[in-house]
């Protein structure tokens, strides 16, 4: 079940919240919502619930136990992060194993349950601040079980710190009209960003990654930029989604992208896409290992290993490192290169503030960040290295103009379709950068905002991609 | 008011707008197949106590028995309430749906959908069985017994699975709504033009007995615990195939079947002496063209008054909605027509009336000499044809012959219409241009024999041989 399942909306969403508005306080509120969340996730596969439940009780003792000795909370997130280790990584440890050494030796195919990489990181974040005094240990298991199993975020994030959430979830929260508006607004934009942008490129993309060896050039690049869309459609509309279905339940959940397209270099970017994710790694890693105050050499050691472990986090193959290896390489080249580049921009009195310029740095990131997205979706290194070759050889831009683009099951009218999409996608980016956000549409008349909501939901209805073959788990990152 | 209460309203008026909305994206999306959808969305217009006859099964019965036939010939109201690929438990679902609205006097069932021995359909059938059924228990029912766990939300709801049809939306699309005529006019046969020339095969000499699968028999047994709670004549037929491999096993288990069960049997294949049914009333090898399905609504007709009293509601205005019926498929099979012959045979069969016009003059030899002789069958003097002379004929009843002097300007009903071959190089119907001369040959204006309304427009140019073609 997921967000866009009829189910959800149908019988999964009303029923909980009629049963959340039944509730006077906030230990029935907290029951009824563990209780929903872990019937969600059951019905993703209710054998992986023990797993979601046993890693939930181990942080939960670990939180209660480590008041006497700080090193539990630390035994604890290994226990946590081990269960991580090997159902994300056995099969990729003992692959490469038999890549090196040629021995030949069946693989276990274990089943990555699903968010599990999401809830072990929510937990350790909850370890590792106990651990740092930063808070006090929850004693309710309720609350905690809530914190870690909360429906909406238990999937694929956002991920969130106990600091952040727990308190919300320690108070009553009381129904809102203005949560209500805000929860249809956000969900049908997730909504919107997930099926009509995002699960419609999924039909050139899924297609164009597997047959890329026939295409060159301009088709290939094109598939790239689809791409580069598409993953940011389908995730942002998840955490839209998600956001969205908190904020019904009273929570306040911090945005997970900002714009992340407009931004002016990689460390920008960064700041930008999938910010909880980022924030854990800064505060959990980064500083750990040092940050950036033990020099220079150091400070880009530290960041080449936070991406690369970020790398290994996105997915257990050696694409998903050199994904991230890449965008380390990117950061550290900018630290390095900006004096040069500074005194480059100084010397041919180009001014740094104007439009122009900007506009120039968010074209140079965004397809450093496109070409690294190659990797990220190709099945393997080679895969994504005989991409690369077959894009950069034989431009053929004709293919942009002879239909060719309208052979991969999207038609003209499809097209036309997602490219107004896109520019809808756009507009909205830039105009949130210049600081209109949700807020601005929830001040307007409720007639204005039900029209918004009606026109929304009449796009999706119409122009989504779901029904038939679509199969609506298929969130990118519920993988992993 | 107090503030919930305004604001309740207000989201309470929003999800209505929003629900109508959606029903109205439905109406419009939904695909308009012939087989399945449109025949059951039809069904639910008809006049409630009007059908007397229903035809249910698969495309064996909506194809091979013509519902214009039985009622022109008959005056018997029937509707062909079927789907392509239809298997047992839909043409059930679809029977249970029909006994809401109307209470016919027998249900004539092709056995066809017997020899399916899937679980499901493939998801197209799947969709086009249940796509055509409002929102009921029953749809629900018919849904589960349809599809697998994972689809049958979709298949409930219909648009999820047809909402892409954005892209192929067509001015039919725009006219499904319950204030539409189009679907009470529509009784569920379809038409193919079209011949194929096989041999027949002897299914006397099939006598292997085919293995009917439980779900199939499961769902036959309901039909005729249905009918008999009912009160209603279950005939069972098997209308003709080429394929008697693949069928007659399963005519010759439904023969025992009936006979235990005290049910009538045609097996039409076994009766093309009474039929005259042959090769080439055969679209292709497993449905018949118009021309066969005609020749078996006779025999079926026949059947049907022999065994019930059933009234001839021809003339009655509450079956108007039949006449036109049998127009359209008239109109539309005329309009499919490709082969002169077919075409001249079809116009001779009455009820239209043409305007026929000769354009120039060319070198009277073959092919046109044989196309004269074509022509004359419609009552036009071939001496006429064969002069050098341009001019035109109305002939204003095919059947009979009636064909006016050649001239230029003629009236039918109360239109006049002038042959021009001077200024306007045109056919003008009351002053506007109807038809404009292209090359020279013949051309003829087909108008429906009563209301003057023109249904087609065909040529026959010197330059191609006197083939039929259209603009």
């Amino acid at each position: 079940m997921s967000f866009v399942n009829l189910q959800f909306w149908a019988l999964f969403l009303p029923l909980c919240f009629l049963a959340y508005a039944l509730m006077r306080s906030a230990g029935g509120q907290n029951a009824v919502l563990l209780l929903a969340s872990l019937v969600f996730y059951a019905s993703y596969d209710i054998k992986y619930l023990l797993l979601l439940i046993g890693c939930t009780a181990v942080s939960y003792l670990g939180g209660l136990l480590g008041k006497r000795q700080r090193r539990i909370y630390i035994a604890a997130a290994v226990l946590n992060l081990m269960v991580l280790l090997v159902f994300k990584y056995t099969d990729f440890a003992l692959g490469s194993i038999q890549s090196l050494t040629g021995l030949n030796f069946s693989l276990p195919e274990i089943l990555l349950p699903v968010g599990l990489s999401f809830y072990v990181f929510q937990s350790c974040s909850y370890l590792f601040d106990l651990y740092n005094g930063k808070l006090e240990a929850e004693e309710n298991p309720i609350n905690y079980g809530l914190f870690v199993c909360f429906f909406p975020t238990v999937v694929s994030g956002p991920i969130q710190k106990g600091r952040e959430l727990l308190p919300q979830i320690r108070e009553k929260r009381q129904l809102r009209y203005e949560d209500f508006s805000f929860f249809m607004l956000c969900f049908l934009w997730g909504a919107f960003l997930k099926l009509v942008i995002a699960d419609r490129l999924a039909l050139m993309t899924d297609r164009l990654f597997q047959e890329y060896y026939d295409y060159t050039g301009a088709v290939l690049m094109v598939n790239s930029l689809a791409y580069t869309f598409q993953i940011y459609a389908d995730f942002a509309g998840y955490s839209y989604m998600a956001i969205a279905v908190s904020r019904l339940f009273g929570f306040r959940l911090k945005d997970n992208f900002r714009q992340p397209y407009l931004a002016t270099d990689i460390q920008d970017f960064w700041r930008r896409w999938h910010i909880s994710l980022t924030s854990w790694f800064t505060e959990y890693l980064y500083f750990p290992l040092g940050g950036n105050r033990r020099g220079r050499t150091r400070r880009y050691v530290n960041i080449f290993i936070v991406f690369l472990v970020s790398g290994l986090w996105h997915g257990a193959a050696w694409s998903f490192v050199l994904w991230g290896g890449l965008h380390g390489f990117y950061q550290i080249a900018g630290h390095i290169t900006r004096p040069w580049r500074s005194a480059l921009y100084d010397r041919l009195g180009i001014d740094r503030f104007r439009a122009a310029f900007r506009l120039g740095q968010r074209f140079i990131t965004f397809s450093l960040v496109s070409f690294a997205w190659i990797f990220f979706r190709s099945e393997n290194l080679s895969k994504a290295l005989v991409y690369c070759r077959n894009m950069l050889r034989g431009l053929a831009p004709w293919a942009l103009f002879d239909g060719s683009l309208t052979a991969f099951g999207i038609s003209s009218l499809d097209w036309a379709i997602l490219l107004f999409a896109l520019g809808l996608l756009g507009l909205v980016s830039v105009l949130r950068e210049k600081g209109f956000d949700s807020g601005c549409i929830l001040k307007q008349s409720m007639a204005a905002r039900a029209l918004l909501c009606w026109a929304m939901f009449i796009v999706i209805l119409v122009f989504g991609a779901y029904g038939g073959e679509y199969s609506a788990s298929a969130f990118i990152y519920a993988g992993f | 008011m107090s503030k919930i209460i305004r604001r309740s309203l207000a989201l309470l008026l929003i999800f209505a707008f929003t629900l109508a909305s959606v029903w109205t994206l439905d109406r419009i999306l939904l695909i308009k197949r012939y087989d399945g959808v449109k025949p059951m969305e039809s069904f639910y217009a008809q006049e409630p106590g009007t059908v007397d006859v229903l035809l249910m099964g698969n495309s064996h019965m909506g194809v091979h028995v013509d519902t214009a036939t039985l009622w022109r010939e008959y005056g018997i109201s029937a509707f062909a309430l079927w789907g392509g690929v239809q298997p047992m438990w839909n043409s059930y679902h679809f029977l249970v749906e029909a006994l809401k609205f109307q209470q016919p006097k027998a249900v004539v069932m092709e056995i066809g959908g017997l020899s399916y021995d899937w679980e499901y359909a493939d998801e197209a059938t799947q969709l086009k069985n249940v796509a055509g059924m409002h929102l009921s228990l029953n749809k629900l029912e018919a849904v589960k017994a349809t599809a697998p766990e994972d689809r049958r939300v979709s298949l409930l709801l219909g648009l999820p699975l047809y909402h892409q049809r954005y892209g192929e939306l067509t001015q039919e699309d725009f006219e499904y709504f319950p204030w539409s005529a189009e679907p009470i006019n529509n009784k569920g046969s379809y038409a193919l033009y079209g011949h194929g020339d096989f041999d027949m095969a002897d299914p006397a000499e099939i006598t292997e007995l085919a293995q009917i699968s439980d779900k199939s028999l499961d769902y036959f047994m309901r039909i005729v615990s249905l009918c008999r709670e009912e009160g209603i004549e279950l005939i069972l037929v098997k209308t003709p195939t080429v394929d008697l491999e693949k069928y007659q096993p399963y005519s010759n288990a439904v023969a025992g079947l009936a006979e235990e069960l005290g049910l009538d049997f045609y097996d039409f294949n076994k009766m093309s002496e009474e039929t005259g049914i042959d090769g080439r009333d055969f679209y292709y090898d497993t449905h018949l063209n118009l021309g066969g399905a005609r020749k078996l609504s006779l025999s079926l007709g026949e059947i049907l008054l022999e065994k019930l009293e059933l009234a001839d509601h021809r003339g009655d205005p509450a079956y108007f909605s039949w006449d036109v019926n049998a127009d359209n498929i008239e109109d539309g099979y005329l309009l499919d027509i490709t082969e002169t012959g077919d075409y001249l045979a079809e116009l001779k069969r009455g009820g239209r009336a043409v305007l026929l016009i000769k354009n120039g003059d060319w070198e009277k030899r073959e092919p046109y000499l044989s196309f004269v002789k074509e022509l004359a069958q419609l009552g036009v003097a071939e001496d006429e044809l064969l002069s050098e002379n341009s001019g035109a004929w109305l002939i204003s009843d095919c059947a009979a012959g009636k064909v006016s002097p050649m001239g230029l300007e003629f009236q039918l009903e109360d239109k006049s219409y002038l042959v021009d071959f001077q200024e306007l190089n045109a056919v003008t119907e009351n002053g506007s241009i109807v038809y404009s001369f292209r090359d020279l040959g013949i051309t003829m204006l087909v108008y429906d024999y009563s209301g003057g309304k023109l249904l087609d427009m065909v040529d026959f140019f010197h330059t191609q041989g006197f083939q039929l073609s259209r603009k």
